[in-house]
Protein backbone atom coordinates (compact mmCIF):
# COMPACT_ATOMS: atom_id res chain seq x y z
CA UNK A 1 0.00 0.00 0.00
CA UNK A 2 3.25 2.38 0.67
CA UNK A 3 4.53 1.88 -2.65
CA UNK A 4 1.11 2.56 -4.37
CA UNK A 5 0.37 5.86 -2.10
CA UNK A 6 4.08 6.43 -3.16
CA UNK A 7 3.46 6.09 -6.59
CA UNK A 8 -0.01 8.42 -6.47
CA UNK A 9 2.34 11.23 -4.62
CA UNK A 10 5.18 10.87 -7.12
CA UNK A 11 2.92 11.34 -10.08
CA UNK A 12 1.21 13.99 -8.18
CA UNK A 13 4.55 16.23 -7.21
CA UNK A 14 6.22 15.65 -10.27
CA UNK A 15 3.47 17.42 -11.78
CA UNK A 16 3.66 20.26 -9.38
CA UNK A 17 7.39 20.22 -9.80
CA UNK A 18 6.34 21.08 -13.30
CA UNK A 19 4.06 23.95 -12.63
CA UNK A 20 6.27 25.15 -10.68
CA UNK A 21 3.66 25.57 -7.98
CA UNK A 22 4.72 27.10 -4.39
CA UNK A 23 3.49 23.66 -2.95
CA UNK A 24 6.69 22.49 -2.63
CA UNK A 25 8.99 24.70 0.01
CA UNK A 26 13.20 24.40 -0.13
CA UNK A 27 14.63 23.04 2.83
CA UNK A 28 17.67 24.40 4.77
CA UNK A 29 14.55 25.80 7.42
CA UNK A 30 12.36 24.69 9.99
CA UNK A 31 9.08 23.05 8.72
CA UNK A 32 6.32 22.95 10.61
CA UNK A 33 3.24 20.37 10.04
CA UNK A 34 -0.18 22.22 9.42
CA UNK A 35 -1.20 21.32 12.62
CA UNK A 36 1.74 22.18 13.98
CA UNK A 37 2.49 19.18 16.10
CA UNK A 38 4.97 18.58 14.27
CA UNK A 39 8.45 19.93 13.07
CA UNK A 40 11.74 19.21 11.87
CA UNK A 41 15.00 21.02 9.89
CA UNK A 42 14.80 20.07 6.22
CA UNK A 43 18.06 19.59 4.62
CA UNK A 44 19.70 21.99 2.60
CA UNK A 45 18.90 20.94 -1.08
CA UNK A 46 15.98 19.36 -0.29
CA UNK A 47 12.23 20.10 -1.00
CA UNK A 48 9.23 19.47 1.20
CA UNK A 49 5.43 19.99 1.40
CA UNK A 50 2.56 19.71 4.35
CA UNK A 51 -0.13 19.74 2.00
CA UNK A 52 0.65 16.70 -0.24
CA UNK A 53 1.83 14.37 2.43
CA UNK A 54 -1.77 12.51 2.78
CA UNK A 55 -4.76 12.48 5.28
CA UNK A 56 -2.57 10.86 8.37
CA UNK A 57 0.82 12.70 7.19
CA UNK A 58 2.40 15.43 8.49
CA UNK A 59 5.35 16.22 6.34
CA UNK A 60 6.68 14.81 3.41
CA UNK A 61 10.39 15.78 1.74
CA UNK A 62 12.75 14.55 -0.92
CA UNK A 63 16.00 15.52 -2.57
CA UNK A 64 15.74 14.41 -6.13
CA UNK A 65 11.76 13.38 -6.16
CA UNK A 66 9.69 11.20 -4.75
CA UNK A 67 10.85 8.48 -7.04
CA UNK A 68 14.11 8.49 -5.73
CA UNK A 69 13.91 9.13 -1.94
CA UNK A 70 10.72 10.18 0.03
CA UNK A 71 11.16 11.39 3.75
CA UNK A 72 8.01 11.40 5.33
CA UNK A 73 6.38 11.88 8.78
CA UNK A 74 2.95 10.67 9.92
CA UNK A 75 0.88 10.21 12.58
CA UNK A 76 -1.92 7.23 13.61
CA UNK A 77 -4.05 7.55 15.86
CA UNK A 78 -3.93 4.39 18.79
CA UNK A 79 -7.54 3.80 18.61
CA UNK A 80 -6.79 2.62 14.67
CA UNK A 81 -5.73 -0.37 13.84
CA UNK A 82 -2.34 -0.74 12.02
CA UNK A 83 -2.77 -0.63 8.12
CA UNK A 84 -1.60 -4.01 7.64
CA UNK A 85 -1.94 -6.08 10.51
CA UNK A 86 -5.21 -4.49 11.75
CA UNK A 87 -3.06 -4.98 15.00
CA UNK A 88 -3.98 -1.88 17.82
CA UNK A 89 -1.11 -0.33 20.07
CA UNK A 90 -1.52 0.74 23.26
CA UNK A 91 0.18 3.69 25.43
CA UNK A 92 1.51 1.55 27.69
CA UNK A 93 4.19 -0.63 25.11
CA UNK A 94 7.64 -0.39 25.78
CA UNK A 95 9.26 1.04 22.17
CA UNK A 96 10.57 -2.59 21.81
CA UNK A 97 7.41 -3.96 21.76
CA UNK A 98 5.92 -0.69 19.37
CA UNK A 99 8.93 -1.80 17.09
CA UNK A 100 8.08 -5.67 17.24
CA UNK A 101 4.30 -4.74 15.92
CA UNK A 102 5.61 -1.98 13.33
CA UNK A 103 8.32 -5.12 11.68
CA UNK A 104 5.26 -7.66 12.17
CA UNK A 105 3.09 -5.10 10.18
CA UNK A 106 5.74 -4.61 7.28
CA UNK A 107 5.51 -8.55 7.00
CA UNK A 108 1.95 -8.86 6.56
CA UNK A 109 2.02 -5.84 4.13
CA UNK A 110 2.50 -8.15 0.84
CA UNK A 111 3.50 -4.55 -0.98
CA UNK A 112 7.02 -5.63 0.75
CA UNK A 113 8.23 -9.01 -0.67
CA UNK A 114 11.18 -10.68 0.93
CA UNK A 115 11.79 -7.99 3.60
CA UNK A 116 14.87 -8.41 5.75
CA UNK A 117 15.39 -6.73 9.19
CA UNK A 118 18.74 -5.39 9.23
CA UNK A 119 18.55 -3.40 11.99
CA UNK A 120 16.08 -2.75 15.57
CA UNK A 121 17.64 -0.45 17.67
CA UNK A 122 16.65 1.93 20.22
CA UNK A 123 16.53 5.52 19.13
CA UNK A 124 14.93 9.13 20.62
CA UNK A 125 12.49 10.28 18.54
CA UNK A 126 10.83 13.56 19.07
CA UNK A 127 12.15 13.97 22.30
CA UNK A 128 10.90 10.42 23.58
CA UNK A 129 11.92 7.05 23.90
CA UNK A 130 10.99 5.42 20.44
CA UNK A 131 12.70 2.68 17.86
CA UNK A 132 15.10 2.90 14.75
CA UNK A 133 14.78 0.10 12.40
CA UNK A 134 16.12 -0.85 9.09
CA UNK A 135 14.66 -2.62 6.48
CA UNK A 136 15.36 -4.01 2.92
CA UNK A 137 12.30 -5.45 0.71
CA UNK A 138 11.53 -5.61 -3.03
CA UNK A 139 8.50 -3.81 -4.51
CA UNK A 140 6.35 -6.31 -6.32
CA UNK A 141 5.93 -6.37 -10.34
CA UNK A 142 6.90 -4.54 -12.95
CA UNK A 143 9.93 -3.29 -11.28
CA UNK A 144 11.32 -5.59 -8.63
CA UNK A 145 13.00 -2.38 -7.29
CA UNK A 146 15.41 -3.58 -4.12
CA UNK A 147 14.03 -0.86 -1.68
CA UNK A 148 15.86 0.34 1.59
CA UNK A 149 13.66 2.02 4.20
CA UNK A 150 14.43 3.66 7.33
CA UNK A 151 11.65 3.73 10.03
CA UNK A 152 12.10 5.59 13.36
CA UNK A 153 8.75 5.73 15.50
CA UNK A 154 7.55 6.74 19.11
CA UNK A 155 4.20 6.70 20.31
CA UNK A 156 3.51 9.92 22.26
CA UNK A 157 0.41 10.55 23.53
CA UNK A 158 -2.77 9.03 21.77
CA UNK A 159 -0.42 9.12 18.63
CA UNK A 160 1.56 6.60 16.97
CA UNK A 161 3.95 9.07 15.46
CA UNK A 162 6.16 7.37 12.30
CA UNK A 163 9.32 8.75 10.23
CA UNK A 164 9.74 6.81 7.24
CA UNK A 165 12.68 7.27 4.85
CA UNK A 166 13.02 5.05 1.60
CA UNK A 167 14.80 4.94 -1.28
CA UNK A 168 16.16 2.24 -3.91
CA UNK A 169 19.00 0.50 -1.87
CA UNK A 170 21.14 0.84 -4.54
CA UNK A 171 22.94 4.44 -4.73
CA UNK A 172 20.07 6.50 -3.01
CA UNK A 173 19.46 4.77 0.71
CA UNK A 174 23.16 4.85 1.79
CA UNK A 175 23.57 8.48 0.27
CA UNK A 176 20.98 9.95 1.97
CA UNK A 177 20.83 8.28 5.27
CA UNK A 178 23.02 10.15 7.22
CA UNK A 179 21.55 13.71 6.09
CA UNK A 180 18.13 11.95 7.19
CA UNK A 181 19.58 10.55 10.51
CA UNK A 182 20.21 14.53 11.30
CA UNK A 183 17.00 15.71 10.39
CA UNK A 184 15.23 13.20 12.46
CA UNK A 185 17.59 14.73 15.46
CA UNK A 186 16.00 17.72 15.13
CA UNK A 187 12.39 16.29 15.40
CA UNK A 188 10.09 18.13 17.75
CA UNK A 189 6.57 16.28 18.43
CA UNK A 190 4.57 18.42 20.55
CA UNK A 191 1.25 16.58 20.19
CA UNK A 192 -1.06 18.98 22.72
CA UNK A 193 -0.60 21.65 19.75
CA UNK A 194 -2.73 19.11 17.25
CA UNK A 195 -6.35 19.34 17.26
CA UNK A 196 -8.31 16.57 19.77
CA UNK A 197 -10.50 13.90 17.40
CA UNK B 1 -7.92 -3.58 1.07
CA UNK B 2 -9.76 -1.78 -1.85
CA UNK B 3 -7.65 -1.47 -5.31
CA UNK B 4 -7.79 2.13 -5.77
CA UNK B 5 -9.86 2.99 -8.89
CA UNK B 6 -6.18 4.15 -10.84
CA UNK B 7 -5.34 0.41 -10.64
CA UNK B 8 -8.72 -1.07 -11.85
CA UNK B 9 -8.60 1.68 -14.55
CA UNK B 10 -5.14 0.08 -15.75
CA UNK B 11 -6.34 -3.68 -15.54
CA UNK B 12 -9.18 -2.59 -17.56
CA UNK B 13 -6.61 -1.33 -20.00
CA UNK B 14 -4.61 -4.28 -19.60
CA UNK B 15 -7.06 -6.68 -20.03
CA UNK B 16 -8.63 -4.81 -23.45
CA UNK B 17 -4.88 -5.02 -24.76
CA UNK B 18 -5.40 -8.65 -24.29
CA UNK B 19 -8.54 -9.97 -25.95
CA UNK B 20 -10.73 -8.68 -28.39
CA UNK B 21 -14.20 -8.50 -29.23
CA UNK B 22 -15.46 -12.34 -29.51
CA UNK B 23 -17.61 -14.81 -28.54
CA UNK B 24 -17.46 -16.05 -24.91
CA UNK B 25 -19.02 -19.62 -25.92
CA UNK B 26 -16.07 -22.24 -26.33
CA UNK B 27 -15.75 -25.55 -26.08
CA UNK B 28 -14.31 -26.69 -22.94
CA UNK B 29 -10.49 -28.19 -23.49
CA UNK B 30 -10.85 -31.88 -23.70
CA UNK B 31 -7.93 -33.24 -25.86
CA UNK B 32 -4.06 -31.80 -25.77
CA UNK B 33 -4.47 -30.77 -29.29
CA UNK B 34 -6.78 -28.29 -28.87
CA UNK B 35 -5.49 -24.86 -30.78
CA UNK B 36 -5.44 -21.76 -28.34
CA UNK B 37 -7.60 -18.82 -29.84
CA UNK B 38 -4.77 -15.76 -30.08
CA UNK B 39 -6.57 -13.75 -27.27
CA UNK B 40 -5.90 -16.66 -25.50
CA UNK B 41 -2.24 -17.15 -26.30
CA UNK B 42 -1.85 -13.92 -24.81
CA UNK B 43 -3.37 -14.60 -21.52
CA UNK B 44 -1.83 -17.99 -21.11
CA UNK B 45 1.64 -16.12 -21.95
CA UNK B 46 0.71 -13.46 -19.57
CA UNK B 47 -0.39 -16.67 -17.14
CA UNK B 48 3.65 -17.38 -17.17
CA UNK B 49 4.64 -14.14 -16.67
CA UNK B 50 2.63 -14.05 -13.66
CA UNK B 51 3.54 -16.81 -12.60
CA UNK B 52 7.56 -15.90 -12.59
CA UNK B 53 6.75 -12.48 -10.56
CA UNK B 54 5.18 -14.82 -7.73
CA UNK B 55 8.07 -17.11 -7.51
CA UNK B 56 10.06 -13.75 -7.47
CA UNK B 57 8.27 -12.64 -4.41
CA UNK B 58 9.14 -14.75 -1.45
CA UNK B 59 5.15 -15.88 -1.38
CA UNK B 60 5.61 -19.14 -2.80
CA UNK B 61 6.36 -22.16 -0.26
CA UNK B 62 9.51 -24.53 -0.42
CA UNK B 63 7.34 -27.34 0.15
CA UNK B 64 8.22 -29.80 -2.71
CA UNK B 65 6.47 -32.81 -1.19
CA UNK B 66 3.06 -30.71 -0.52
CA UNK B 67 3.36 -29.65 -3.80
CA UNK B 68 3.96 -32.89 -5.00
CA UNK B 69 1.26 -33.90 -3.11
CA UNK B 70 -1.55 -31.71 -4.54
CA UNK B 71 0.04 -31.95 -8.00
CA UNK B 72 -0.64 -35.26 -7.73
CA UNK B 73 -4.46 -34.97 -6.68
CA UNK B 74 -4.96 -32.21 -10.08
CA UNK B 75 -3.59 -35.29 -11.99
CA UNK B 76 -5.96 -37.86 -10.90
CA UNK B 77 -9.10 -35.58 -10.96
CA UNK B 78 -7.56 -34.37 -14.41
CA UNK B 79 -5.48 -37.22 -16.10
CA UNK B 80 -5.22 -35.35 -19.71
CA UNK B 81 -2.51 -33.06 -20.79
CA UNK B 82 -3.24 -30.16 -21.28
CA UNK B 83 -3.09 -27.85 -25.08
CA UNK B 84 0.32 -28.20 -25.80
CA UNK B 85 1.05 -31.06 -23.75
CA UNK B 86 1.60 -29.11 -20.06
CA UNK B 87 -0.03 -30.49 -17.44
CA UNK B 88 -1.78 -28.75 -14.12
CA UNK B 89 1.05 -27.96 -11.63
CA UNK B 90 0.06 -26.47 -7.87
CA UNK B 91 2.16 -24.07 -5.83
CA UNK B 92 1.59 -23.02 -2.56
CA UNK B 93 1.38 -19.24 -1.19
CA UNK B 94 2.11 -18.28 2.29
CA UNK B 95 -0.30 -16.36 2.76
CA UNK B 96 -2.79 -16.61 5.96
CA UNK B 97 -6.03 -15.38 3.61
CA UNK B 98 -8.71 -17.84 2.97
CA UNK B 99 -7.88 -18.41 -0.91
CA UNK B 100 -7.09 -20.66 -4.13
CA UNK B 101 -6.86 -19.47 -7.60
CA UNK B 102 -5.82 -21.20 -11.13
CA UNK B 103 -4.37 -19.09 -13.99
CA UNK B 104 -5.48 -19.74 -17.32
CA UNK B 105 -2.44 -21.79 -18.53
CA UNK B 106 -3.00 -24.62 -15.95
CA UNK B 107 -0.84 -23.28 -12.82
CA UNK B 108 -2.98 -23.67 -9.73
CA UNK B 109 -2.00 -21.51 -6.53
CA UNK B 110 -3.44 -22.59 -2.74
CA UNK B 111 -2.71 -20.09 0.19
CA UNK B 112 -1.64 -21.70 3.11
CA UNK B 113 -4.52 -20.19 4.80
CA UNK B 114 -6.83 -22.21 2.85
CA UNK B 115 -4.51 -25.88 3.38
CA UNK B 116 -4.62 -24.51 7.27
CA UNK B 117 -8.34 -24.69 7.73
CA UNK B 118 -9.09 -27.87 5.44
CA UNK B 119 -9.47 -30.89 7.01
CA UNK B 120 -8.87 -33.86 4.46
CA UNK B 121 -8.08 -34.74 0.85
CA UNK B 122 -11.73 -35.10 -0.02
CA UNK B 123 -12.30 -31.66 1.00
CA UNK B 124 -9.17 -30.30 -0.78
CA UNK B 125 -9.85 -32.16 -3.97
CA UNK B 126 -13.41 -30.42 -3.84
CA UNK B 127 -11.07 -26.65 -4.01
CA UNK B 128 -8.86 -28.09 -7.08
CA UNK B 129 -11.30 -29.86 -8.63
CA UNK B 130 -13.25 -26.51 -8.78
CA UNK B 131 -9.95 -24.60 -9.74
CA UNK B 132 -8.87 -26.74 -12.45
CA UNK B 133 -12.46 -26.30 -13.84
CA UNK B 134 -11.87 -22.72 -14.32
CA UNK B 135 -8.73 -23.83 -16.69
CA UNK B 136 -10.87 -26.53 -18.70
CA UNK B 137 -13.59 -24.15 -19.22
CA UNK B 138 -11.19 -21.52 -20.41
CA UNK B 139 -12.75 -18.73 -18.11
CA UNK B 140 -10.19 -16.57 -17.76
CA UNK B 141 -10.57 -15.69 -21.68
CA UNK B 142 -14.38 -16.46 -21.22
CA UNK B 143 -14.51 -13.68 -18.51
CA UNK B 144 -12.00 -11.30 -20.03
CA UNK B 145 -14.30 -11.34 -23.29
CA UNK B 146 -17.52 -10.94 -21.29
CA UNK B 147 -16.60 -8.03 -19.41
CA UNK B 148 -14.45 -6.24 -21.63
CA UNK B 149 -16.62 -2.85 -22.81
CA UNK B 150 -18.57 -3.01 -19.27
CA UNK B 151 -18.60 -0.49 -17.18
CA UNK B 152 -19.40 -3.15 -14.24
CA UNK B 153 -15.73 -4.18 -14.77
CA UNK B 154 -14.00 -1.17 -13.31
CA UNK B 155 -16.85 -1.97 -10.71
CA UNK B 156 -15.26 -5.87 -9.87
CA UNK B 157 -12.21 -4.47 -8.96
CA UNK B 158 -13.49 -2.17 -6.62
CA UNK B 159 -15.29 -4.49 -4.41
CA UNK B 160 -13.84 -5.02 -1.15
CA UNK B 161 -11.48 -8.27 -0.96
CA UNK B 162 -11.26 -8.77 2.75
CA UNK B 163 -8.76 -10.47 4.68
CA UNK B 164 -5.81 -10.25 6.21
CA UNK B 165 -2.66 -8.22 4.89
CA UNK B 166 -3.94 -7.47 1.46
CA UNK B 167 -3.34 -10.95 -0.28
CA UNK B 168 -1.30 -11.12 -3.39
CA UNK B 169 -2.93 -8.00 -4.75
CA UNK B 170 0.02 -6.31 -5.07
CA UNK B 171 2.21 -9.03 -7.04
CA UNK B 172 -0.54 -10.12 -9.25
CA UNK B 173 -0.84 -8.70 -12.64
CA UNK B 174 -4.30 -8.57 -14.96
CA UNK B 175 -4.69 -12.34 -15.44
CA UNK B 176 -4.06 -13.43 -12.06
CA UNK B 177 -6.25 -10.98 -10.15
CA UNK B 178 -8.82 -11.91 -12.19
CA UNK B 179 -8.07 -15.24 -11.19
CA UNK B 180 -7.77 -14.51 -7.27
CA UNK B 181 -9.46 -11.83 -6.58
CA UNK B 182 -12.58 -10.57 -8.34
CA UNK B 183 -13.28 -13.97 -9.45
CA UNK B 184 -15.72 -15.04 -12.35
CA UNK B 185 -19.10 -14.19 -13.17
CA UNK B 186 -21.62 -16.22 -10.97
CA UNK B 187 -22.77 -18.09 -14.27
CA UNK B 188 -18.51 -19.12 -14.80
CA UNK B 189 -18.73 -19.81 -11.13
CA UNK B 190 -21.57 -22.36 -11.01
CA UNK B 191 -20.08 -24.18 -13.80
CA UNK B 192 -16.64 -24.68 -12.02
CA UNK B 193 -18.30 -25.91 -8.78
CA UNK B 194 -20.67 -28.51 -11.19
CA UNK B 195 -17.81 -29.90 -13.58
CA UNK B 196 -15.28 -29.65 -10.67
CA UNK B 197 -17.96 -31.99 -8.56
CA UNK B 198 -18.21 -34.33 -11.42
CA UNK B 199 -14.55 -34.73 -11.66
CA UNK B 200 -14.41 -35.37 -7.70
CA UNK B 201 -17.26 -37.93 -8.29
CA UNK B 202 -15.60 -39.60 -11.07
CA UNK B 203 -12.15 -39.59 -9.51
CA UNK B 204 -13.79 -41.28 -5.84
CA UNK B 205 -13.78 -38.64 -3.33
CA UNK B 206 -16.38 -38.49 -1.41
CA UNK B 207 -18.93 -36.05 -2.38
CA UNK B 208 -20.15 -35.61 1.08
CA UNK B 209 -17.11 -33.97 1.93
CA UNK B 210 -18.00 -31.03 -0.45
CA UNK B 211 -20.42 -29.15 1.17
CA UNK B 212 -18.65 -29.48 4.44
CA UNK B 213 -15.49 -27.53 2.93
CA UNK B 214 -17.83 -24.44 2.70
CA UNK B 215 -19.25 -24.77 5.78
CA UNK B 216 -15.85 -24.55 7.39
CA UNK B 217 -14.98 -21.55 5.14
CA UNK B 218 -18.29 -20.09 6.22
CA UNK B 219 -17.31 -20.52 10.06
CA UNK B 220 -14.12 -19.08 9.63
CA UNK B 221 -15.35 -16.08 7.63
CA UNK B 222 -17.51 -15.41 10.27
CA UNK B 223 -14.84 -16.01 13.09
CA UNK B 224 -12.67 -13.61 11.07
CA UNK B 225 -15.23 -11.10 10.70
CA UNK B 226 -14.20 -11.37 6.91
CA UNK B 227 -16.41 -9.24 4.51
CA UNK B 228 -15.78 -11.31 1.53
CA UNK B 229 -13.67 -14.39 1.75
CA UNK B 230 -11.64 -14.66 -1.60
CA UNK B 231 -12.50 -17.97 -2.51
CA UNK B 232 -16.00 -17.31 -2.56
CA UNK B 233 -16.01 -13.35 -2.66
CA UNK B 234 -17.80 -13.56 -6.51
CA UNK B 235 -21.14 -14.81 -7.19
CA UNK B 236 -22.76 -17.35 -6.01
CA UNK B 237 -22.60 -16.50 -2.47
CA UNK B 238 -21.04 -19.06 0.14
CA UNK B 239 -24.67 -20.10 2.12
CA UNK B 240 -25.89 -20.74 -1.82
CA UNK B 241 -23.06 -23.11 -2.93
CA UNK B 242 -23.21 -24.84 0.50
CA UNK B 243 -27.18 -25.53 -0.69
CA UNK B 244 -25.66 -26.33 -3.94
CA UNK B 245 -23.08 -28.81 -2.86
CA UNK B 246 -25.66 -30.37 -0.42
CA UNK B 247 -28.23 -31.10 -3.36
CA UNK B 248 -25.62 -32.42 -5.67
CA UNK B 249 -23.69 -34.57 -2.91
CA UNK B 250 -27.49 -36.11 -2.37
CA UNK B 251 -27.59 -36.95 -5.84
CA UNK B 252 -24.39 -38.98 -5.33
CA UNK B 253 -24.39 -40.88 -2.03
CA UNK B 254 -21.47 -43.45 -2.55
CA UNK B 255 -17.93 -42.46 -1.50
CA UNK B 256 -16.92 -45.28 -0.75
CA UNK B 257 -14.05 -45.64 -2.82
CA UNK B 258 -10.95 -46.40 -0.95
CA UNK B 259 -8.80 -43.20 0.26
CA UNK B 260 -11.90 -41.52 -0.47
CA UNK B 261 -11.04 -38.80 2.73
CA UNK B 262 -7.35 -39.39 2.92
CA UNK B 263 -7.48 -37.50 6.49
CA UNK B 264 -4.43 -38.89 8.14
CA UNK B 265 -2.27 -38.66 4.36
CA UNK B 266 -3.32 -35.00 4.45
CA UNK B 267 -2.75 -34.28 7.81
CA UNK B 268 0.56 -35.75 7.73
CA UNK B 269 1.30 -33.64 4.31
CA UNK B 270 0.31 -30.92 5.19
CA UNK B 271 1.95 -30.49 8.95
CA UNK B 272 5.11 -28.44 7.26
CA UNK B 273 2.91 -25.99 5.99
CA UNK B 274 1.29 -25.18 9.36
CA UNK B 275 4.44 -22.97 11.16
CA UNK B 276 4.18 -20.93 8.31
CA UNK B 277 0.82 -19.57 8.25
CA UNK B 278 0.80 -20.08 11.54
CA UNK B 279 3.97 -17.30 11.74
CA UNK B 280 1.95 -15.56 8.58
CA UNK B 281 -1.42 -15.28 11.15
CA UNK B 282 1.11 -13.85 13.83
CA UNK B 283 2.43 -11.36 12.02
CA UNK B 284 -0.50 -10.34 10.62
CA UNK B 285 -1.84 -10.27 14.00
CA UNK B 286 -4.52 -12.95 14.14
CA UNK B 287 -3.70 -14.71 17.14
CA UNK B 288 -5.91 -17.07 17.30
CA UNK B 289 -5.65 -18.56 14.02
CA UNK B 290 -2.08 -18.53 14.83
CA UNK B 291 -2.65 -20.50 18.01
CA UNK B 292 -5.39 -23.17 15.98
CA UNK B 293 -2.87 -23.50 13.60
CA UNK B 294 0.27 -24.41 16.06
CA UNK B 295 -1.98 -26.73 18.18
CA UNK B 296 -3.23 -28.69 14.80
CA UNK B 297 0.38 -29.03 14.09
CA UNK B 298 1.05 -29.96 18.04
CA UNK B 299 -0.88 -32.72 17.93
CA UNK B 300 0.77 -34.69 15.41
CA UNK B 301 4.17 -33.28 16.93
CA UNK B 302 4.17 -31.89 19.97
CA UNK B 303 7.75 -31.35 20.68
CA UNK B 304 8.36 -29.26 17.34
CA UNK B 305 10.11 -25.93 18.59
CA UNK B 306 9.46 -24.37 15.75
CA UNK B 307 5.52 -24.56 16.59
CA UNK B 308 5.98 -23.91 20.11
CA UNK B 309 7.80 -20.89 19.27
CA UNK B 310 5.23 -19.37 17.59
CA UNK B 311 2.33 -20.11 20.13
CA UNK B 312 4.70 -18.56 22.95
CA UNK B 313 5.54 -15.43 20.66
CA UNK B 314 1.55 -15.61 20.28
CA UNK B 315 1.11 -15.68 23.80
CA UNK B 316 3.59 -12.95 24.56
CA UNK B 317 2.38 -10.39 21.40
CA UNK B 318 -1.63 -11.05 22.57
CA UNK B 319 -0.89 -10.28 26.82
CA UNK B 320 -4.57 -11.54 27.56
CA UNK B 321 -5.63 -12.65 30.57
CA UNK B 322 -3.44 -16.30 31.57
CA UNK B 323 -1.22 -15.66 28.18
CA UNK B 324 1.98 -14.46 30.47
CA UNK B 325 1.90 -17.60 31.81
CA UNK B 326 1.09 -19.76 28.56
CA UNK B 327 3.91 -17.83 26.83
CA UNK B 328 6.24 -18.54 29.81
CA UNK B 329 5.75 -22.15 30.14
CA UNK B 330 6.02 -22.40 26.49
CA UNK B 331 9.44 -20.95 25.83
CA UNK B 332 10.38 -23.05 28.86
CA UNK B 333 9.23 -26.20 27.59
CA UNK B 334 11.18 -25.02 24.02
CA UNK B 335 14.34 -24.34 25.93
CA UNK B 336 14.49 -27.80 28.58
CA UNK B 337 14.78 -29.48 25.14
CA UNK B 338 16.92 -27.14 22.69
CA UNK B 339 19.04 -24.71 24.84
CA UNK B 340 20.24 -23.36 21.38
CA UNK B 341 17.19 -21.82 20.71
CA UNK B 342 18.68 -18.55 20.90
CA UNK B 343 14.96 -16.11 20.56
CA UNK B 344 12.98 -18.55 23.26
CA UNK B 345 16.45 -17.03 25.63
CA UNK B 346 15.07 -13.53 24.40
CA UNK B 347 11.30 -13.68 24.23
CA UNK B 348 11.87 -15.60 27.65
CA UNK B 349 13.84 -12.63 29.30
CA UNK B 350 10.92 -10.44 27.90
CA UNK B 351 8.67 -12.28 29.87
CA UNK B 352 10.79 -12.08 32.95
CA UNK B 353 11.49 -8.28 32.69
CA UNK B 354 7.58 -8.21 32.27
CA UNK B 355 7.08 -9.68 35.40
CA UNK B 356 9.82 -7.76 37.38
CA UNK B 357 12.50 -10.67 37.53
CA UNK B 358 15.38 -8.49 36.29
CA UNK B 359 18.19 -11.12 37.43
CA UNK B 360 16.50 -14.16 35.46
CA UNK B 361 15.74 -11.56 32.58
CA UNK B 362 19.46 -10.40 32.11
CA UNK B 363 20.79 -14.25 32.39
CA UNK B 364 18.04 -14.78 29.78
CA UNK B 365 19.09 -11.59 27.79
CA UNK B 366 22.70 -12.55 27.76
CA UNK B 367 22.30 -15.86 26.69
CA UNK B 368 20.88 -14.74 23.70
CA UNK B 369 23.13 -12.22 22.83
CA UNK B 370 25.87 -15.18 23.15
CA UNK B 371 23.93 -17.30 21.07
CA UNK B 372 23.14 -14.73 18.23
CA UNK B 373 25.65 -12.20 18.43
CA UNK B 374 24.73 -10.73 15.13
CA UNK B 375 20.83 -10.33 15.88
CA UNK B 376 19.32 -7.12 14.42
CA UNK B 377 18.32 -6.13 17.64
CA UNK B 378 21.23 -6.90 19.61
CA UNK B 379 21.71 -3.24 20.50
CA UNK B 380 17.85 -3.23 22.52
CA UNK B 381 18.93 -6.34 24.34
CA UNK B 382 21.99 -5.10 25.35
CA UNK B 383 19.95 -2.28 26.93
CA UNK B 384 18.02 -4.46 28.38
CA UNK B 385 20.58 -6.11 30.49
CA UNK B 386 22.05 -2.82 31.71
CA UNK B 387 18.85 -2.17 33.02
CA UNK B 388 18.06 -4.89 34.21
CA UNK B 389 22.11 -4.73 36.55
CA UNK B 390 21.09 -1.42 37.52
CA UNK B 391 18.05 -2.80 39.13
CA UNK B 392 18.43 -5.66 40.59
Amino acid sequence: MRTRILITLAATASMLFLAGCETWLPGGTVATSTDGSVSMQVPQGWMFTRTLAGANADLLATKDGVLLQALTIEHQELKDPLPNSKRKLTADLSPFEIAEAVIDDMRANREMLNIAVKENTPATVGGSAGFRILVSYDVPQPSGLGISQMRYGTIVGNRLYLVTFLAPSRHYFERDLSEVDAAVSSLVITPSKAPAK
Amino acid sequence: MKPRSSFATGLAIAIAALVGCQSTNMAPIRESTLKLEPDEERLWARSVEEEGALARSGLVADLPELEAYLTGIVDRLHPEPLPGGGRFHVRVLVDPTLNAFAMPNGAIYVHTGMLSRIENEAQIATILAHELSHTTHRHGVRGMRSIKNKTAFLMTFTVGTGGIGGGVLGILGAVGTMASVSGYSQDLEREADMEGFKRLVATGYDPRESPKVFQLLLEEAKRAKFKEPFFFGSHPRLEERIASFNEMARKFPSGEAAGALAAGEYERIVAPALPLNAAAALHAGDFDLALANVHRGQARTPDEPGLGFIAAETYRKRAGDGDAALAVESYARILAQHPGFADAHRGLGLMRMRAGDRAGAADSFRTYVKLSPDASDRAYIEEFIKQCEQES
